[in-house]
């Protein structure tokens, strides 16, 4: 096990390698031009291209990835162009919200998916199976702004039940913290609860078919025992696999849902970064996103063999 | 608009050759995708003699209309008539839904065979695929964008790249898995040339999950697109495409709730018919994969 | 009075006046210890307000760093942290005497080495500056409190130069931070203004917070614009960014934040139904659209191909594509200066007015020898203004029989390619677009664009002799009426010689609470004498 986790761990490396070489090379061949920007519509070409130079930008490839490794190495992920901060304090004052946002659409679609799944597999072929079904498919095929500007529009302006925006950091309260993230989760969550609830049924379909439970069945034990120990102890796995996958999934949606509902977190950074060619954020931040992604899924293998006994390393 | 269905597929692919209706109460789903499809894009084809008038149309004097006899689906802020940049934009989705799919299949399948075949290229491919699929796909597309000026073929390009891993992953894995038959290993003993037990053996098998795999990822590029759109790094304004008509309608969604409402719709349909029509393929192309997703 | 006296009697009249600064603001109590919470047009990217000359960056830095003078709301330069000034009878050299009492952030004196450090570094960015430094014979401080500059030739326009509102303004700043090369970004944002910087609160794309300035001295004038007593009566300023305007209209409705810099014109009537908000225009100098040609390549390096287009040019179309249906909004703009200003002309501008002629255009078209090549057009998408400019421009080429290559971009790298002199198929371009705030095209001080000196003219590079000329004749003229002639003549050769095609002017709401009192319309949102209740 121990040799497993070291040896998955050591694979990272190369996956990062290449996403900061292909991320590097990208920005580098990218048209577009801090400087211009920072130096303002007034400005001439040639305080364009002395701030060019005062960036460092005329220097050629070799040297700057050269550098950029130097400083990653020394967990530095340099200084953001435009605001001068540090790319990590940026990240950091980012993180928070990013994190929250997923916590709660993680949390709301497992706790509306499973349920779902789980009724849709028990009542199989039915009305209620297709209708669940059926919203799920719908799910996925709804753009999570679309979603997002449907729930703030009756949610937040026409009910006023809820915040239209923002972001309430943890430190200022449960519920203020919660108030903002109920609609974006929800948004974001969409294309979660779709793919939980789907996977979930599926695979409690066929543990429902085994063996042992028709012999629990037998044994007497009342069906929603059935259901809820046995079977959905098995169906743990292929929903756990959906939940790493996801994670690129949710980073992919946080960007757009960020925008939508104005919460400052790594999503509206990335974007903002990009459009401005803050390089050195931009790839902190492909990193960081990569990153995650990779532990994430190493997670979720470790915690298969916790789940499920029968898988061995 | 010179797009090949994939709705012909499951006519010719289905195992037995049944009736119309037999197919469509065993495959509702196929039969109601298929459908929507279908209309849709006839509907693409023939958008000039559908009422429409010149989508690009500029007339600021007629701008943010509501939905009207003269304008089914309203004016936009340029005064351009939505119902006609709404049915143009249906070329736009579908051409990038199916040239998205079509172009990660091949390269992904191409990939993936060598991947599966090739022992000394696999490690350095997969490690490239998966530093590829750890960056997050709207992420790497908004980059590609930024790299290139907007156009549809560049956000075919970005879309592509970013779901070409998905099909080289699932190739690599039945080549794998098949290389480990007795009938496989019989061929190779034999002497077989590796592309004929390609041709023979892998593709025949791959097939079926591919075409399953191929309506998923077009469905995704088209929303995909849309969101690139939606944040302006997609197709350029002059084409109109639901998603630049949504970014465009974006800021006034509180009071003209119209402009998002319509491509929002199309949009999401057009999506839920390649989804259902995937949902469909998979169950009668691939019993196996239909328990497990 | 030796030194010591000196900075003594400095100390005590600070001492005084800020004890008068803090009884000020106990008549107003209830507002005190509030957050005014602030909706701006764009994202606090970077904050050194030399370096980066965006207009958003200028609005905060004017919270936090002060200026020797400061233009009133009739854009007259009035005396801000300067108590005298002196010109001598050649007007050669120029003594500046600080007010007593200033003080920055850190709890330091405002002394003559700091403003004499922050000119230095502003003369070298800015257009004025330039020209300033151009005549420069020395910059020295005599004192803790005088300064003189000497000057080769006159420049009259001196306290102007020192007062105006256009980016970059000559911001003081501490003579450590104002030594940092003016192409490299200050690291330190202490300046002696009325708010303080945040920087722990700091977040980029998010927020950005200033708090009072407790020692900060008010002039006894009544505040307009940039001149007079900046007394706050807020203690916290926070600036929330919020990309999306239908985010940041909801959040006005919902009293989540108290003042949204620029409401587009669509959203308006939902705003005015609520009885909580107040609407009005926020700049009454407004903007004036930009459709730059590229001189140096065809087909627009010929003036006939230039002027077809201001045949075929409609400011109206162009105008309600950036402004919405609101006509109050705009107005037709035929020439280049701001309407309701002094300076203000339409000589030359018929070709702008009266039908529009799709004709002629085509037809001057034909005679400047243009065959359809196609020509590039870069458009940013992530700024309304020139997106709507670009969209309604395309249509207009097609229509006079151009073949337009739409090149769909963001700000970033318009900003790159628009700098590229090489032909537009080697990567350069023929059309981008751009806006001026109706306040910098008052007079051709801070108007690049309408310079048309050739290789060092703004991007597009006209080179338009006649042009230069009256802009130096404007920058001699002894009175109004002189600098009326030369901005007519001016006018009317960039108009002939199209120096850039005008699309329109246009004007801007603001929107906020309506326990919020004391906004001022102006060019950039003041902060002081705004209360909240």
């Amino acid at each position: 096990m121990f040799v497993y986790v070291v040896r998955r761990i050591l694979a990272t490396i190369p996956v990062m390698a290449v996403v900061a070489l292909f991320v590097f090379s990208l920005l580098y061949i990218a048209p577009g031009d801090p400087a211009a920007v920072i130096a303002g519509d007034q400005a001439t070409p040639e305080d364009v291209e002395k701030i060019r130079r005062s960036l460092g930008l005329d220097r050629p490839f070799v040297i700057r990835f050269g550098e950029w490794v130097w400083q990653i190495a020394r967990f530095d992920l340099g200084t953001s162009i435009f605001t001068g901060l540090p790319v990590t304090q940026l990240i950091a004052q980012r993180l928070e919200p990013t994190l929250s946002l997923m916590v709660v659409t993680l949390i709301i679609a497992v706790s509306i998916a499973v349920p779902l799944g789980v009724l849709a597999a028990w009542k199989a072929g039915t009305i209620i199976d297709r209708t669940i079904m059926g919203f799920a498919v719908f799910g996925f095929s709804v753009p999570v702004f679309v979603v997002g500007y449907i729930l703030a529009y009756v949610f937040a302006l026409e009910l006023d039940w809820l915040p239209v925006q923002g972001y309430t950091p943890i430190s200022r309260g449960f519920w203020p913290w919660l108030e903002n993230l109920i609609l974006p989760s929800i948004a974001l969550g969409m294309v979660y609860i779709a793919l939980i609830a789907r996977i979930t049924r599926a695979t409690m379909m066929e543990v429902l078919q085994q063996d042992y439970i028709r012999t629990a069945r037998a044994k007497g034990l009342s069906q929603r025992t059935v259901l809820f120990l046995h079977a959905l102890k098995n169906a743990a796995v292929p929903v756990i696999t959906v939940i790493g996958i996801g994670v690129a999934l949710l980073i992919g949606g946080a960007v757009v849902t960020e925008s939508v509902f104005a919460i400052p977190g790594l999503g509206r950074l990335t974007v903002d970064a990009i459009l401005r060619r803050d390089y050195p954020v931009i790839q902190g931040l492909v990193l960081l996103f990569s990153f995650i992604y990779v532990l994430v899924n190493l997670a979720v293998d470790l915690v298969y063999t916790l789940v499920d006994p029968r898988i061995r390393y | 608009m010179t797009v090949q269905s994939p709705t012909t597929v499951p006519a010719d692919e289905a195992p037995k050759r049944v009736g119309l209706w037999r197919l469509v109460r065993r495959y509702p789903t196929i039969a109601i995708g298929s459908t929507i499809l279908v209309s849709i894009i006839l509907v693409a084809i023939f958008a000039p003699f559908l009422g429409t008038v010149d989508p690009t149309a500029i007339s600021t004097r007629m701008r943010t209309r509501e939905p009207s006899a003269q304008f089914w689906f309203g004016t936009d802020m340029l005064g351009r008539d939505i119902y006609s940049r709404v049915l143009y934009g249906a070329r736009v989705s579908l051409v990038v839904g199916f040239s998205v799919a079509i172009l990660a299949s091949v390269i992904g399948l191409t990939i993936g065979l060598i991947a599966g075949f090739i022992r000394k290229a696999d490690a350095i491919i997969m490690r490239v695929m998966d530093g590829i699929m750890s960056i997050p796909s709207i992420l790497l597309a908004i980059a590609l964008m930024a790299l290139t000026r907007g156009s549809v073929g560049n956000v075919i390009l970005a879309i592509t790249i970013a779901e070409i891993p998905r099909v080289s992953r699932l190739v690599r894995g039945v080549v794998l898995s098949l290389r480990e038959q007795p009938y496989v290993d019989a061929a190779v003993a034999a002497g077989t040339s590796t592309p004929v037990i390609i041709v023979k053996h892998i593709l025949p098998n791959t097939l079926a999950p591919i075409i399953v795999q191929a309506t998923y990822i077009c469905a995704a590029a088209m929303i995909t697109e849309a969101i690139l759109s939606f944040i302006g790094a997609g197709t350029p304004p002059i084409i109109p495409s639901w998603g630049n008509i949504m970014a465009e309608g974006r800021a006034l969604w509180q009071v003209k709730f119209y402009i998002v409402l319509f491509p929002a719709l199309f949009l999401s349909v057009t999506v839920l018919a390649v989804n259902l029509l995937g949902d469909g393929l998979r169950d009668a192309l691939d019993p196996r994969l239909a328990k497990t997703i | 009075m030796d030194r010591r006296t000196f900075i003594k009697a400095g100390a005590g009249a600070g001492l005084v006046a800020g004890t008068a600064g803090l009884a000020a603001p106990a008549l107003s109590q209830g507002a005190a210890a509030k957050t005014l919470r602030f909706v701006p047009q764009a994202n606090l990217a970077n904050f050194d307000p030399i370096w980066g000359t965006q207009y958003v960056v200028r609005n905060a830095a004017a919270l936090v760093w002060d200026t020797l003078y400061g233009v009133d709301e009739t854009l007259t330069p009035q005396r801000q942290m300067v108590e005298s000034e002196e010109v001598s009878s050649d007007g050669l050299t120029w003594t500046f005497k600080l007010r007593s009492g200033l003080k920055f952030h850190d709890g330091t004196p405002v002394l003559a080495k700091d403003c004499v450090a922050s000119l230095i570094r502003w003369s070298a960015r800015d257009p004025m500056g330039l020209m300033i430094k151009a005549l420069q014979k020395e910059l020295v401080a005599v004192d803790d409190r005088t300064f003189k500059w000497v000057l080769s030739a006159p420049y009259p326009k001196m306290l102007l130069a020192l007062a105006k509102n256009n980016a970059p303004c000559s911001f003081i700043m501490p003579e450590r931070i104002a030594r940092t090369d003016p192409f490299q970004q200050i690291t330190e944002y202490i300046g002696s203004g009325p708010m303080r910087f945040v920087r722990g609160d700091w977040v980029p794309g998010a927020r950005a917070v200033f708090e009072k300035f407790a020692d900060y001295v008010p002039r006894s004038e009544k505040a307009s614009w940039l001149a007079g007593g900046k007394r706050m009566l807020v203690d916290r300023i926070e600036w929330v960014i919020m990309p999306d305007p239908a985010t940041a209209s909801a959040a006005l409705q919902n009293g989540e934040v108290d003042w949204w810099e620029n409401p587009i014109a669509d959203l308006v009537p939902v705003l005015r139904r609520n009885r909580n908000i107040r609407v009005d225009i926020g700049d009454p100098l407004g903007n004036i659209g930009a459709f730059r040609l590229n001189h140096l390549h065809p087909p627009f390096n010929d003036v006939r191909a230039r002027r077809a287009i201001l045949a075929a040019l409609d400011q109206e179309e162009f105008m309600r594509a950036i402004v919405g249906s609101d006509d109050s909004l705009w107005k037709p703009l035929p020439g280049f200066f701001t309407p309701g200003t002094p300076l203000y002309t339409e000589e030359g501008g018929d070709i702008l007015k009266g039908p529009r002629n799709i004709e002629l255009a085509k037809r001057l078209l034909a005679e400047s020898g243009y065959k359809g090549e196609p020509v590039t057009m870069v458009v940013a998408q992530d700024q309304p203004v020139t997106k709507a400019q670009g969209d309604v421009a395309h249509q207009l080429l097609k229509r006079i029989g151009m073949n337009v290559d739409f090149v769909a971009t963001d700000w970033g790298t318009t900003g790159q390619r628009r700098a590229l002199k090489t032909p537009p198929a080697q990567g350069g371009w023929n059309i981008f677009f751009s806006w001026h705030a109706g306040a910098d095209c008052t007079n051709p001080a801070g108007y690049t664009a309408i310079r048309a000196n050739g290789d060092r003219a703004w991007f597009g590079w006209p080179d338009i002799p006649e042009v230069e000329r009256q802009v130096t004749a404007w920058f001699d003229a002894k009175n109004l009426d002189e600098e009326k002639a030369a901005i007519r003549a001016l006018n009317k050769a960039a108009v002939e010689n199209v120096v850039f095609v005008p699309p329109g002017f246009f004007l801007t709401y603001t929107a906020w609470r309506s326990n919020v009192t004391g906004i001022t319309k102006g060019p950039l949102p003041f902060f002081w004498d705004v209360a909240k209740a």
